[in-house]
């Protein structure tokens, strides 16, 4: 406590107070600083505290929390300075001193390397600037952003646009392509886009396309048929394929004027046009366009706008060869309509087939309603023929056939199949791999109908007579199985579901069914078809009774008195019906018919027939068989009579003599017990006389034991006188040694037994004569069938299956010079040529299979004539084990013949038609056909290398549009009307303007009519030559005599007028004017005079009318001659003359005509020098690759030639200005003289000159002509 | 009959001065002169001659080209030109005469021809 105080108070030393001797004024005054100080110090540090903390971005805040330190130390040192006022605590105040000290140096040391570091620290201005960059930068950000999300936008809007351009059929284009313009005008913040379209027939261009946004007016209506050049200013840079980019439409420039009115009009703004197509032909252009406000494009904007044209042009593109494609199509179609037969094309890669319309109509569909796809084809082959077609199809791909062929069903719309023959041919690609098969389908149905009718026909008779023949004879108890394998006979010959028989019950009137056949798969009616009464069927019966025939093609579709019958029909299930009264004795016996359960059948002719007779036949047997019936009973009937002592009895006793008759004996004959004797003579007497002959025999037999019983039957007379029939039986009794003694017996009366009998027999021999009349009709038919056979002009074979010939008919004997017994037993394949032969047996099991086969075959007579037949075989089903063909052979070979006539004629025609087509490949004329609309139908390749054009470009074109601008278009109009309407030829020459350049040709055209074998005009076909050379040949000869006429007729009509002043004394010779004029006629004299010897001198030298006089001429004598001849000139026209001819050569020339035309060339050089100027001449040796040659330089400083006349100088009267070369003194033809010298010493002669500044004429003399000195 | 005044264009001036000398001694006629088609021109807005002779092939612009300009002035539409030319074929004459001059007169001629030629054509 004590050291406490001590620290705090101590009392060793003095309190500061006493230094200040405690004046109060002094104590006041360092204790209100210090505290006042100490609370200053202690307030910072918590600020600073507060600042550090609060803002911990600020760098060095350790530096922060030191000086909070250290100012908290200086804070306590002043404290405690108080507190030693009145303490004298120095120790303390010392140690708080030093700790201060230690903090503060801490603090300046720490301080010290952060003064840099703080110095480095950014000012306000730096930080100020560094912020605006950031700014800056992150504007900039936000501009790419915005770009790139504009770019992506774009990019999906193009994607979209082409993919929706993709897979769209032709119609759309149009709506897409609108739909598009606006998606893009959208897109680009533009008012309105729109598409032209270019002509370049008619040099024109439409507005096909616009989108416009609402507040701009759409102009397609008025932006039609703008001529090109109003527009040329945009027109050349897109024909060069480049895109036309304003930004700003006023400030256009000057040459641009014409534009920028038209847009002005429009109220454009900005726009950018990019072509569609590239040079020289784009299809048109697309504008992008703004009308509020103008628009600097970016890079990027043009090319979003060139995909977009990309896109554009392609689907354009893909309209016109959509176009074509279809134009091309309907010439198919054209062509495949012009067949009666179905086309069908079948692409095997692809599976897709095309049918065409008459492929469709045949099978009674319209063109959607089958699909183009083989499937349409094979599902409505009929089943039973599918597997043979595709066979027949296999065997075509694996070339095992040369064509494909067959006759097979196809399934109609109305359900019915027709007969096709098909025949086609497979197109196999490198590999050998089917690519493609092409046929045609040809309706054979009518022809099979017939071939089937035929057969059925046959098959009718033969059953028929079968028929009829098994009934023959036939026992009663087997006659009902026999009808019912009757009707199942006819049921399944005729394909109905059931046949049966009704028998009429006249007591109950109703029917019963007695007889049925059903086929498989229906159920048999007969039990419920029993006692069926009238009034289920009121007008069935109806129709029977009266003997008329029930035909119902379709149960539902039956008369309307039918009702009551339809509904009990119905019961049965029965669709259709064919019903036949069978009557006896105009009675109604019962009925047979037919019956479908299953479709509506239209019932035939034949049908009704085959029942007809069917039911004749049935009749009959049933008859008979009721009569044996009949007979069966009454014989049963006796044999009860017999059984029961119902018969007469008699006893004959030998050795009496006498006969016991029982009293049924006499009754039987209707006499009474007593009215006859018991004697043998009463019974002989009463005996029919032509059976007792018979009748004793038969007795006699008896007796002498030759037979074990008597019997016999005969006629006895009755009372009443009428004959009765009886069974008279016995048996004689013998004693032992064998002799008769007694007899006894009895007599049945059998005359109902007898009567039943005759009916019957008689019943059968009607039968019999029946069915020999129909065998007798079947005979006949058989007989007209056996004169074809022999009378046919056709071959007619048959067949056995195994191909041997078995009969033949005489024609083939006649024909082919082979004897029957020739042919008969052997291989008809015999018969036919080698190349015939594998094929006809190849065919023949395939028809053994199909039962059908037609084809052509050569078959070789005996004398080796080779006759082409057409040969048709059918497989004839007589019965299973005896199958026959019937080949029928039609000789084809005159057919044959003419066709190959027809074929060679077509070769010939072919090879005309090559011919022709060569020379007009070839022949240098132009070649066009036009129809009668105008239309190009044929060109052939000179027109189109002439006329810059391709076949596509020009074919189905108007020709004359193409040929002739509109303005030019009416002659040639008229010229081709005319000759169409007057089918005539034309000779005429007229202008034609070629493709791309629009160049001007004149063609002379000789015209011909074309005419169909009606003699309609059908078009024109022109042949043109090119006679614009000769065109401009003549041209330029009228030009140069008209120059010819001109140059002489000036200097004449100054003479001319000259003389004639003088001579008519108009004026007078001797004044000043007659003096003027005469000087006139004198100077063009001269002129004249220089001109004619000009002219011939030229004519002269052109023709080589002239020879050189060529000899060794040294050069400088040449120039020197020239130099002298010139030089009085050249000084009066003050023109230095500077000769620069060092060469010391000779040359091999003519001298006069040389220094001719140097005098020449300096002559002109100086007429056409400014005084006081200089002409050179220069001659040098220019060495060439072989040797060398002399060039002569004339060079002036004159005013020099324009470039576009250098070329012609050369040419007669071509001066640069005719006026100058007449006030110069000249003709026109000296430069043309010098050339022609020149040329003629084998040299060359040329200009070259700049304007202003001089010509230099050059000519150069071969080496050839060079000789060394 | 008033003094008629005459322009005649012709390059050649041989056959300028005879035309002019023959048109004043046979006609009386008051006769200026140009070598090319601007002087011609030039004279004829200044003057309004009652007539224009126009040599047809001259040197730079022919006399074709200088009609066409004087047409397509009203200054000088309404003079009546004739051309001179020594093209003497008919269908050229007819070609001349399509332009729409009033007449042509075929190189060489006398002089009271040409003078009884122009009244002719003129009516005077």
């Amino acid at each position: 406590m004590e050291t406490l105080q001590n620290i705090f108070s101590p009392t060793q030393f003095i309190p500061h107070g006493h230094c200040y001797l405690w004046q109060p004024e002094l104590i006041w005054l360092h204790l209100l600083s210090d505290v006042l100080i100490a609370i200053a110090y202690y307030s910072i540090p918590v600020m600073l505290v507060y600042f550090v903390r609060k803002r911990e971005d600020i760098p060095f805040p350790g530096i922060f929390l030191l000086f909070g330190l250290f100012i908290t130390t200086c804070g306590s040192t002043h404290l405690m300075a108080v507190w030693t006022l009145w303490h004298p605590a120095y120790w303390l105040s010392g140690v708080l001193k030093a700790i201060t000290a230690i903090v503060s140096i801490y603090t300046a040391l720490e301080l010290f390397p952060t003064i840099p570091a703080a110095l480095a620290l950014p000012s306000p201005q730096q930080l100020r600037k560094i912020n605006q960059q950031l700014e800056t930068e992150i504007d900039e950000r936000k501009q790419v952003e915005a770009a790139l999300q504009e770019q992506l936008k774009s990019r999906q809007v193009i994607a979209d646009i082409s993919t929706r351009f993709i897979d769209l059929d032709a119609g759309s284009i149009d709506t897409e392509i609108n739909q598009a313009l606006a998606t893009i005008g959208q897109l680009k913040n533009i008012d309105t886009s729109y598409i032209l379209d270019f002509d370049y027939v008619n040099e024109v261009t439409c507005m096909t396309h616009e989108w416009t946004d609402h507040n701009v007016v759409p102009l397609i209506g008025n932006v039609q048929n703008i001529p090109f050049k109003n527009l040329h200013w945009v027109m050349n840079p897109l024909q060069r394929g480049e895109p036309i980019v304003v930004s700003s439409v006023e400030q256009l420039p000057i040459e641009a004027a014409g534009m920028k009115t038209i847009w002005q009009r429009y109220s454009r703004q900005s726009l950018v046009g990019i072509p569609l197509g590239s040079e020289p032909h784009p299809l048109g252009v697309v504008v992008f366009a703004s009308c509020s406000q103008e628009i600097s494009w970016t890079e990027g904007d043009i090319q979003l706008f060139k995909i977009f044209a990309e896109i554009l042009l392609r689907s354009m593109q893909r309209k016109q060869a959509e176009l074509a494609l279809r134009r091309s199509e309907e010439r198919w179609q054209l062509a495949i309509s012009g067949t009666n037969a179905g086309i069908w094309d079948w692409q095997i890669d692809t599976d897709e087939v095309f049918y065409s319309p008459r492929f469709k109509q045949m099978l009674g569909y319209e063109g959607h309603e089958f699909l183009d796809h083989p499937d349409e084809w094979v599902n409505r082959v009929h089943p039973d023929d599918l597997a043979y077609v595709q066979s027949a199809v296999q065997d075509h791909w694996d070339h095992k056939t040369p064509d494909y062929k067959t006759e097979h069903r196809l399934r109609c719309k109305d359900g019915s199949y027709r007969w096709v023959l098909d025949q086609a041919q497979v197109l196999w690609d490198e590999a050998g791999t089917p690519v493609r098969m092409v046929g045609s389908h040809t309706d054979i149905t009518d022809q099979k109908l017939a071939e089937a009718a035929l057969q059925k026909q046959l098959q009718l008779g033969k059953i028929v007579s079968e028929l009829s023949s098994r009934f023959i004879n036939l026992d009663p108890d087997d006659t009902d199985s026999e009808i019912n394998h009757a009707l199942q006979v006819i049921g399944q010959l005729e394909a109905v579901d059931t046949t049966y028989i009704f028998r009429y019950a006249p007591t109950d009137t109703t029917l019963s069914m007695t007889h049925e056949w059903v086929a498989a798969g229906h159920t048999a009616q007969i039990n419920h078809a029993q006692n069926l009464p009238q009034a289920a069927f009121p007008w069935a019966f109806r129709c029977l009774f009266s003997g008329e025939s029930l035909i119902i093609a379709d149960v539902a579709d039956a008369p309307p008195e039918a009702t009551v019958d339809t509904q009990s029909w119905q019961q049965f299930g029965l669709q259709a019906i064919l019903t036949i009264p069978l009557m006896a004795k105009g009675e109604l016996w019962g009925a047979v018919g037919f019956a479908s359960f299953s479709t509506v059948s239209p019932w035939t002719d034949a049908n009704v027939q085959l029942l007809t007779i069917f039911a004749e036949i049935l009749f009959r047997a049933q008859q008979r068989q009721q009569s044996a019936l009949a007979l069966r009973r009454s014989e049963e009937r006796w044999q009860l009579a017999l059984n029961g002592s119902s018969a007469g009895i008699w006893d004959w006793d030998m050795q009496t003599r006498d006969i016991f008759y029982s009293p049924r004996c006499k009754t039987m004959l209707g006499y009474g017990e007593h009215e006859i004797s018991n004697s043998f003579d009463a019974w002989e007497n009463r005996m029919h006389p032509d059976d007792i002959v018979r009748v004793y025999a038969t007795l006699q037999d008896h007796l002498d034991g030759n037979t074990p019983v008597y019997q016999a039957e005969y006629r006895m007379q009755c009372k009443d006188g009428s004959h009765r029939w009886f069974l008279d039986s016995a048996k004689a009794l013998r004693n032992e040694a064998g002799n008769v003694i007694r007899v006894t017996g009895a007599y049945t009366d059998i005359t109902e037994r007898k009567r039943a009998e005759e009916e019957l027999k008689h019943l059968n021999q009607e039968l019999e004569a029946r069915v020999q009349a129909r065998t007798a009709a079947f005979q006949e038919s058989e007989q007209r069938f056996r004169s074809l056979f022999e009378s046919a002009p056709d071959f007619i074979y048959v067949l056995d299956h195994h191909g041997l010939i078995q009969q033949v008919n005489p024609t083939v004997a006649e024909q082919s010079g082979y004897a029957e017994s020739e042919l008969l037993s052997q291989p008809l394949s015999n018969f036919l040529s080698s190349n015939t032969q594998a094929t006809c047996q190849q065919e023949f099991a395939d028809l053994l299979i199909t039962g059908n086969h037609r084809q052509e075959m050569e078959f070789v007579c005996k004398d080796g004539r080779i006759l082409t037949m057409d040969c048709s075989c059918t497989l004839v089903k007589d019965s299973p084990s005896d199958d026959y063909i019937l080949v029928l052979q039609r000789d084809v070979t005159q057919r044959k013949q003419a066709e190959e006539e027809r074929q060679k004629l077509l070769v010939t025609v072919q090879r005309s038609e090559q011919r022709w087509r060569s020379f007009l490949d070839n022949v240098r004329l132009m070649v066009v056909g036009l129809d009668a609309a105008g239309a190009i139908n044929y060109v052939n390749p000179h027109f189109l290398s002439l006329m810059g054009y391709r076949r596509h470009e020009v074919q189905g074109e108007n020709g004359l549009h193409l040929l002739f601008p509109q303005s030019e278009r009416q002659q040639p109009q008229e010229i081709f009307q005319s000759l169409l309407a007057n089918k005539t030829s034309s000779h005429h020459q007229v202008r034609v303007f070629t493709c791309c350049d629009k160049e001007e040709k004149i063609i002379e055209w000789n015209t011909t009519v074309l005419t169909d074998a009606d003699g309609h005009s059908t078009g024109i076909l022109s042949i043109g030559e090119d006679v614009s050379e000769r065109y401009a040949i003549d041209r330029m000869k009228d030009e140069f005599i008209s120059v010819v006429s001109h140059e002489l007729r000036t200097p004449l009509t100054s003479i001319h007028g000259a003389l004639d002043l003088v001579a008519s004394g108009l004026v007078t010779p001797q004044s000043d004017r007659g003096q003027h004029v005469l000087t006139i006629a004198a100077e063009n004299s001269s002129r004249l005079v220089q001109l004619v010897d000009d002219i011939l001198e030229l004519e002269r030298l052109e023709s080589g009318k002239v020879k050189l006089r060529q000899g060794a001429v040294s050069i400088q004598a040449l120039t020197r001659r020239a130099y002298e001849l010139i030089e009085l000139m050249a000084e009066r026209a003050n023109i230095h003359i500077e000769l620069a001819a060092e060469l010391d050569l000779m040359i091999w020339a003519d001298g006069d005509r040389i220094s001719q035309v140097l005098t020449n060339l300096l002559s002109n050089a100086i007429k056409f020098s400014e005084p006081s100027s200089t002409v050179s001449v220069i001659v040098q040796e220019i060495p060439i690759h072989d040797g060398s040659q002399i060039q002569f330089m004339v060079q002036d400083q004159g005013r020099g030639i324009p470039p576009n006349k250098l070329d012609h100088i050369f040419e007669r009267f071509h001066q640069v200005d005719a006026s100058d070369s007449r006030s110069k003194g000249g003709t026109g033809l000296g430069l043309a003289i010098c050339s022609s010298i020149v040329q003629q010493h084998g040299g060359k002669i040329w200009a070259e000159s700049t304007l202003g500044v001089g010509s230099t004429f050059f000519f150069t003399l071969p080496a050839a002509c060079q000789v060394a000195v | 009959m008033d003094k008629k005044s005459i322009l005649v264009v012709d390059d050649d001036d041989g056959v300028r001065e005879i035309i002019q000398f023959s048109l004043e001694a046979a006609a009386g006629w008051t006769v200026d002169t140009a070598a090319c088609g601007q002087d011609g021109i030039a004279i004829a807005k200044a003057k309004s001659p009652d007539l224009i002779l126009l040599d047809v092939m001259m040197p730079g612009e022919d006399g074709i080209d200088v009609f066409k300009q004087l047409q397509a002035d009203p200054v000088t539409q309404s003079i009546p030109t004739i051309f001179l030319t020594a093209k003497a074929r008919m269908s050229e004459h007819q070609a001349l005469l399509q332009i729409g001059v009033l007449g042509v007169i075929t190189k060489p001629f006398k002089a009271r021809e040409l003078t009884q030629q122009i009244e002719q054509l003129l009516g005077w």
